[in-house]
């Protein structure tokens, strides 16, 4: 994957993932402050970013599954990518039910969900079946017609927003801004997400990630405080953020609902970040199970995500249970405890390698006597000090004489 | 020994009875050898006199002397030919029956023989590809002999590394095939994958470059052809030049080229030869028409059947009047018109030319008119079938494949609606991410994205920015031309000045030195004076 493709599929997985209906859940409670909890995450998730960074190149992208088999006891580590297998399965039902949900019940519902979403179910299947660096590919693909639509889409939005009923956040209640960020932690684990693409690149720096982030999260927030400038009390009711912010700046104008095609361009984001989240939950339930087939694997997943969302999800309330009372607890300890067991191992490499500069050019100054152009290349990655303890190298010594 | 025994005996027996192989015979101081040959496959002046005639002399003038020869006959014979065309001593039957088949004329003598290739079979003279003609360029077209379509590569690509590999392939047809490349810029990796796939080939006949397009496919189930072709030798020397490997079968027009992606179908001959605005402009163009030929009956169907609501109500409401009394339903009218427009295809290409027109006129007014005037298809059916299936031919190298998707996605659109084509559209564009040409990613250079490969893609560069091969496909050698044209050209004429400059200066200083020269040999004068 190419820093390119690493930075568009961030932003369009936060984006996709944060404008459904997780508006409408927070500003039950949190009414005009809505916005402010994505704020909180962006600052929340800018520090945990550089920890994740911290990791990547610490263990030289080592993945999740291999930094696991260096834990001691392999039950904790089959429970963890268990964990974490159900995490992104809950990131990947998220996002498919939001399609599910905002194409039956606001864009097609004349059709019959219970049949035709089986080729939704199919499109996630072959999405992830193909690979994360696929779907990358299919994101920057898409990403100009992607990002266009969210464009117009707050542009339409924006046409009709009372800014004014939203900003400033004069009477905030940090006590409720705090609750909201526990119960809804489950959409915003964008830390963890960075860490599970970032070991698919070697190209992403941290500037340009956390850039791209806080970009991300300042549009989330934008369209936050539109969807609450524009329906004010009335957002609880609305299920999805993206198919209504166009609604009202449609109405009057004589030129049909052409919304509804920037909607659906929007929506193949999401479709392809429901991929992604089904991808990295079967890469952790293969390395949980090692005997697991992929293919078996991607089909058992994707069966549970079509039937849970045909069958069980069909009553909002069940969904606003699930997804903000059963599961942020657990799926909080499954990101915390696997961020921090990954942050100690990357740490506990430092110090069993030495970790530091000198250490990693130890073994090659061997390789530096033996090679001449060699020499040119330390000469561009290494430090003044290194060159210096270089020439006073001997071909008997080494790189002992360098590590001291 | 017996008669049957000679190797010219053996060769008349195998061949010439039912294989219309013409065998002369000679015999010269009681020794006899034949000469075999194909009338239909050789050059019959240079065989006549090349060939014959000094054959027959030779028999002639030594059956009249009937001298002793100080050297063997076969080398004697071999003198008397060599001057014109390369001869090739054979000694295996099978050689020599590869040798006549393929435009030689074999002089076989008791144990041996002479192959002399005089190949000259009737063929096609060079002419524009019906399938890419151009306004502007070369309109020079590959034929179907392999010697002529490498001739005309050579015209254009005047250079030693301009590599050409023979192979024979077909156990019947043995048909000849040129792997042509040019050395340093060709991805050995690729060259060596082509290669090996070539020689896998183990089939009858090869009758045409499609089976080795074929053959060179890695996936059974493809949808998408991953092997470029042209008719045109200056579209297939710029492949070359980009460090793509090209393959010439003998027999057929089309040559192929490797790695092949999807974005060289939206390009055309006609774009190098116009400004890079139009060019850019007409490429738009192709790539909207492709969108809408495969789209827009799919697209119609569904807003008709389900998301009505979409649609402009002044435009609903003239839609409506017009499908008004229609008896079937959205998806089964438009598959009507779509299946109609095929079979009248179908019929065109396969009717002659002279029943065309009766067709259009048939096509057009008694099927067309009288459908909608019946009330069995709409208007508006008819006039957007007509648009997607024009579009299509926006794009000739992809029709195949956009008139099934055309008919799928109508079906999708009309049984799930809007919904169903953007879920179909994400599976497709996941397959063609997927896939790959001789290890190049098909949609390259948009997906993954090459910031160098761009300036040839949708927008179409000048020449002179084009400064790199494309990264995909060349190899080691990338520099198509000096790093930077204009700064060259700046530099070019600073040096250009400075000179100008020095020699003004310099023509200043022998001025003047003359000038000094004179005065001082004016006052040496006046000083003698």
């Amino acid at each position: 994957m190419s820093a390119r493709q690493f930075y568009i599929i961030l932003f369009v997985m936060v984006v996709s993932l944060k404008v459904q209906k997780l508006p409408s859940l927070i500003s039950n409670s949190l009414e005009k402050d809505t916005y402010v909890v994505v704020l909180a995450f962006l600052l929340i998730n800018l520090i945990l970013i550089c920890l994740a960074f911290f990791i990547l190149k610490k263990t030289k992208n080592f993945s999740l599954e291999n930094s696991s088999n260096n834990l001691f006891l392999k039950t904790i580590k089959t429970v963890l990518q268990l964990g974490v297998a159900v995490y992104f399965l809950s990131q990947a039902l998220l996002l498919y039910e939001s399609i599910q949900n905002l194409f039956s019940h606001v864009l097609f519902y004349e059709l019959p969900w219970t049949m035709f979403s089986l080729m939704l179910a199919f499109a996630v299947f072959y999405l992830a079946y193909t690979g994360i660096k696929n779907i990358s590919l299919g994101v920057e693909l898409y990403a100009g017609i992607i990002i266009a639509a969210y464009i117009v889409i707050s542009i339409f939005g924006g046409t009709k927003t009372d800014f004014a009923s939203v900003l400033p956040f004069s009477t905030l209640d940090v006590k409720s801004i705090f609750e909201a960020v526990a119960d809804y932690n489950i959409w915003f684990g964008d830390f963890f997400l960075i860490l599970c693409l970032g070991k698919h690149t070697t190209h992403a720096k941290l500037k340009w990630t956390a850039l791209v982030y806080t970009v991300a999260m300042l549009f989330v927030s934008l369209l936050y405080i539109e969807f609450y400038g524009i329906y004010k009390g009335y957002t609880p009711m609305k299920p999805s953020l993206i198919s209504v912010l166009s609604e009202q700046s449609m109405l009057g104008v004589n030129i049909g609902r052409i919304d509804w095609f920037f909607i659906l361009f929007a929506e193949i984001g999401t479709i392809l970040s429901a991929g992604a989240c089904l991808y990295f939950s079967k890469q952790s339930l293969c390395s949980a199970f090692p005997k697991l087939k992929s293919g078996k694997a991607l089909v058992i997943l994707t069966g549970v995500i079509y039937f849970v969302d045909i069958f069980y999800l069909v009553d909002i309330f069940k969904q606003e249970e699930l997804f903000s009372k059963v599961l942020p607890i657990p799926m909080l300890i499954v990101k915390l405890s696997s961020f921090f067991i990954l942050f100690f191992v990357a740490i506990f490499k430092k110090k069993t390698n030495g970790g530091g500069e000198f250490r990693g050019y130890s073994k090659a100054n061997i390789e530096v006597l033996k090679n001449e152009n060699a020499f040119k290349v330390l000469k561009l990655k290494s430090p003044k000090n290194v060159m210096q303890n270089l020439k006073n190298l001997t071909p008997q010594s080494g790189g002992e004489k360098c590590e001291k | 020994m017996t008669k049957n025994n000679f190797l010219f005996d053996q060769v008349s027996n195998k061949f010439v009875k039912e294989n219309k192989v013409t065998e002369t015979k000679f015999s010269v101081c009681d020794e006899n050898f034949s000469l075999f040959y194909i009338e239909s496959l050789i050059n019959k002046t240079l065989f006549t006199s090349g060939l014959l005639l000094p054959l027959e002399k030779f028999v002639k003038q030594n059956q009249e002397q009937n001298q002793q020869f100080d050297k063997p006959l076969f080398e004697m014979v071999k003198d008397l030919i060599v001057a014109v065309s390369s001869v090739e001593e054979v000694t295996d039957e099978n050689e020599i029956e590869n040798k006549i088949f393929s435009g030689s004329a074999c002089i076989v003598f008791k144990d041996k023989a002479l192959a002399v290739p005089l190949f000259g079979a009737e063929k096609r003279s060079i002419q524009e590809p019906p399938t890419a003609r151009v306004v502007k360029g070369p309109r020079e077209g590959f034929v179907e002999d392999l010697a002529s379509n490498i001739g005309l590569i050579r015209k254009r690509l005047k250079t030693a590394n301009l590599k050409i590999k023979d192979m024979t392939i077909g156990r019947q047809s043995k048909t000849q095939i040129a792997i042509i490349y040019l050395e340093g810029i060709v991805k050995k990796e690729v060259l060596k994958e082509v290669e090996r796939r070539l020689s896998l080939i183990d089939i009858d006949a090869i009758v045409d470059s499609y089976y080795i397009e074929s053959f060179l496919e890695s996936d059974k189930l493809k949808f998408f052809r991953r092997v470029g072709n042209t008719e045109k030798p200056d579209i297939f020397c710029s492949k070359i030049l980009e460090g793509r490997v090209g393959i010439v079968v003998d027999g057929s027009p089309v040559a192929l080229s490797v790695p092949f992606v999807l974005l060289e179908d939206l390009q055309s001959p006609e774009d190098y030869y116009t400004v890079p605005a139009q060019a850019t402009f007409v490429r738009f163009m192709r790539f909207c028409g492709l969108i809408l030929a495969i789209l827009i009956p799919g697209v119609y169907v569904a807003l008709q059947s389900f998301n009505y609501r979409i649609l402009p109500i002044n435009f609903l409401i003239t839609l409506l009047s017009s499908i008004e009394g229609l008896s079937v339903p959205p998806l089964i009218e438009i598959l009507m018109v779509l299946l109609l427009f095929e079979v009248i295809t179908e019929a065109s290409i396969q009717m002659p030319n002279s029943l065309g027109m009766a067709l259009s006129i048939i096509g057009a007014l008694a099927l067309g008119n009288t459908a909608v005037d019946a009330g069995i298809i709409s208007p508006p059916s008819v006039v957007l079938v007509a648009i997607s299936s024009v579009a299509i031919y926006i794009v000739p190298d992809q029709i195949a494949e956009t008139r099934l998707l055309r008919i799928l996605f109508t079906l999708i659109g009309g049984i799930i609606g809007l919904y169903g084509i953007i879920t179909a559209l994400i599976i497709l564009t996941t397959y063609l991410t997927s896939i790959t040409s001789f290890g190049v990613p098909y949609l390259a250079p948009f997906a993954p994205h090459i910031k160098g490969d761009q300036k040839d893609a949708f927008i179409k560069k000048p020449l002179q920015e084009m400064n790199k091969r494309p990264i995909l496909f060349s190899g080691k050698n990338t520099t198509r031309q000096t790093e930077d044209f204009e700064s060259d050209k700046n530099a070019a004429e600073e040096k250009l000045a400075k000179i100008s400059e020095k020699s003004i200066k310099n023509s200043e200083k022998t001025e003047k030195n003359q000038e000094k020269l004179q005065k001082s040999k004016n006052h040496k004068g006046e000083q003698g004076l």
